[in-house]
């Protein structure tokens, strides 16, 4: 435990503190003689206390006035579960309605009136996380470039607020997937195996991805060995990944068909699944608990906290103890 | 107006010549009957004993010698430290001005003379009214000390007092709280010896009877200086009673070997029970 203060200088009035033994400051009533007094403990234990907490309570103001605090510090932690990268697509193909209707349904849908793709996306992904309250999240955002959001945490607030933050349906123009997921990968570099990784994309998959971005993706996936799952998200005339078509057709129409088999061939545990089936978040959530959950040793940030308001709450309590005393206090012998 | 007189009595025969109120081994116009004695040793024709003089076997003419009753000095040594201006239910000092100006005024009734003794610690002039039979005298002392606030740090001059009373046996009113060392108290008493001393104990209820009941007093020395927090209680009241009721059987044992009980004024200036000290 480090502790500091704000403006050391006000230590300077800690001498102030001696006050106390030196003067009494308490209304005297003459007497004829103390000599006939008898002596009385606990009168004397009253005196010695009242001094002490007149003592502490000018501390206590001193060390609130110096502005105390606990400095920050690193901890470490041991955790237990999975380290999920989280890889949110926020292109504006996310805006667009995301597939719940039919055929029949409007085209045109007007802004503001239906789940759009990214909603569901972030809901999704909150979900997800809650339900995994002992793994570590980061969360990663692309379009155009990756946006990195949040390193690695197990804090669920932060989690959840990271998730939550940026759910404003104004994604950029272009997808640059490849660029998106090779960052997000680079969150594992030079970090230990210490336990499953996971790299959960959340993407409509309107992007298709070079033959150069694929082999660094692979060579990636394998060297940190990354478990890749695919939430995709159709778009309300998208064909789907599972659509038989050949492959000059779905570069035309559907190039996540594309990204999907290439993921599918990159040797990593891939799955994917479709955000329109309801128990895909479940599926999901039980194939990651197979993972295996290695203890994760991480350094955990306690943030520098201000201990100033306690100093003079801990003065105000030992005030009001004065206080009483003072009420006590005869003024007058009668 | 005339404050309340004090009628005092002594146990012991004055010695002085001039007539006055008490007992005296003065031979003179009293009416005690003393001895005979032969005319020629005491020519005084007027107390010839016919009786006495047929009855002596040498046919000598007897005289018959009264003692007179003389006068006697009353004094007041005060002890005039800064305890006795402890203000209670009255203050000591007033209580004291009361005591002077009746002692006063019942010496000058009495025909005796009467005188002051005013002691703090010995380092300033002690004050002093000498014995005499002004009846002013006591009472622009007892004006004084209503309005005087003592200061002295202690009782050590009450040692100096026995020398400026004068040689003859006098009836000293010994008049101070005895808040004093026991040492101090044995040394005065001894040097006041000579005297017929009346301790005249001057207590307030303040001090140990009518205490606060509850709560935190810090009460101050007046002669040190020093200062004592009380957290004033049922169980504190008892003990400060008790103290002082200890306080008053060592006083009355340490007077006893002087002859002379305590005279306790603790509920300020009363003739009467001055008065019945003396009497009862």
């Amino acid at each position: 435990m480090n502790y500091g203060l704000a403006t050391p200088w006000a230590l300077a009035l800690l001498p102030l503190a001696l006050l106390p033994l030196l003067r009494h400051g308490q209304q005297t009533l003459g007497y004829s003689s103390l000599a006939m007094l008898p002596r009385d403990g606990l009168s004397d234990l009253v005196d010695g206390l009242v001094r002490v907490v007149a003592m502490a309570a000018v501390i206590a103001m001193v060390f609130g006035i110096g502005g105390l605090f606990r400095a920050a510090e690193s901890v470490e932690r041991i955790g237990q579960g999975a380290q999920t990268v989280m890889l949110l697509d926020s292109s504006g193909s996310m805006d667009t309605a995301y597939a719940t209707g039919t055929a029949n349904t409007s085209r045109a849908a007007v802004w503001g009136t239906y789940l759009s793709k990214g909603q569901v996306a972030r809901r999704m992904l909150a979900e997800y996380a809650a339900q995994r309250p002992q793994d570590m999240f980061a969360l990663f955002v692309f379009s155009g470039n990756p946006i990195p959001v949040l390193s690695l945490t197990e804090k669920q607030s932060a989690i959840q607020a990271a998730i939550a933050a940026g759910g404003i349906e104004r994604g950029l123009a272009s997808t640059d997937l490849g660029t998106g997921l090779i960052r997000s990968l680079e969150y594992f570099k030079d970090q230990p195996f210490t336990g499953s990784r996971v790299v959960m994309l959340v993407s409509d998959g309107a992007a298709s991805l070079t033959i150069p971005v694929q082999d660094e993706i692979r060579n990636l996936l394998r060297k940190y060995r990354v478990s890749l799952y695919w939430f995709y998200l159709r778009a309300q005339f998208s064909p789907g990944l599972d659509t038989k078509m050949s492959s000059d057709t779905a570069s035309q129409i559907a190039p996540e068909q594309l990204v999907h088999k290439f993921f599918a061939g990159t040797g990593v545990p891939y799955r994917a699944y479709s955000a329109e089936n309801p128990n895909a978040l479940r599926e999901a959530i039980a194939e990651v608990n197979k993972l295996q959950n290695l203890p994760i040793r991480y350094q955990d940030v306690i943030p520098r906290r201000d201990l100033s308001a306690r100093c003079f709450g801990v003065a105000l309590a030992l005030m009001a103890v004065l206080l009483a005393a003072k009420c006590t206090e005869l003024e007058r012998w009668h | 107006m005339n404050p309340a007189e004090i009628h005092y009595r002594i146990a012991w025969r004055a010695t002085s010549h001039f007539p006055g109120a008490h007992a005296s081994r003065q031979q003179g116009g009293g009416l005690r009957f003393r001895n005979h004695a032969s005319l020629l040793d005491a020519p005084d024709p007027r107390r010839f004993d016919i009786h006495a003089s047929l009855r002596d076997p040498f046919g000598e003419l007897k005289v018959r010698i009264y003692s007179q009753t003389s006068t006697i000095p009353v004094f007041v040594v005060a002890d005039l430290s800064a305890s006795m201006g402890f203000v209670g239910v009255r203050a000591k000092m007033a209580t004291l001005a009361q005591l002077v100006a009746s002692l006063s005024y019942s010496a000058f009734r009495a025909g005796d003379r009467f005188g002051f003794v005013g002691c703090g610690d010995g380092s300033a002039e002690p004050w002093l009214l000498p014995a005499s039979m002004h009846r002013a005298g006591g009472h622009e002392v007892a004006e004084a000390l209503r309005d005087f606030e003592p200061q002295a740090r202690n009782a050590q001059g009450m040692l100096r007092a026995g020398e400026l009373m004068g040689a003859r046996r006098a009836l000293v009113f010994l008049v101070s709280d005895f808040h004093w060392p026991e040492a101090l108290l044995d040394e005065v008493m001894a040097s006041l010896a000579w005297h017929d001393v009346v301790p005249v104990v001057l207590w307030d209820r303040d001090e140990y009877q009518r205490l606060p009941r509850f709560g935190l007093a810090r009460v101050r020395d007046p002669e040190s200086g020093a200062s004592r927090l009380l957290l004033m209680r049922r169980s504190l009241r008892q003990r400060i009673e008790q103290a002082f009721a200890r306080r008053q059987a060592v006083l009355a044992e340490r007077f006893a070997p002087c002859g002379r009980l305590p005279l306790m004024l603790d509920n300020g200036f009363d003739a009467d029970a001055v008065s019945h000290y003396f009497y009862d």
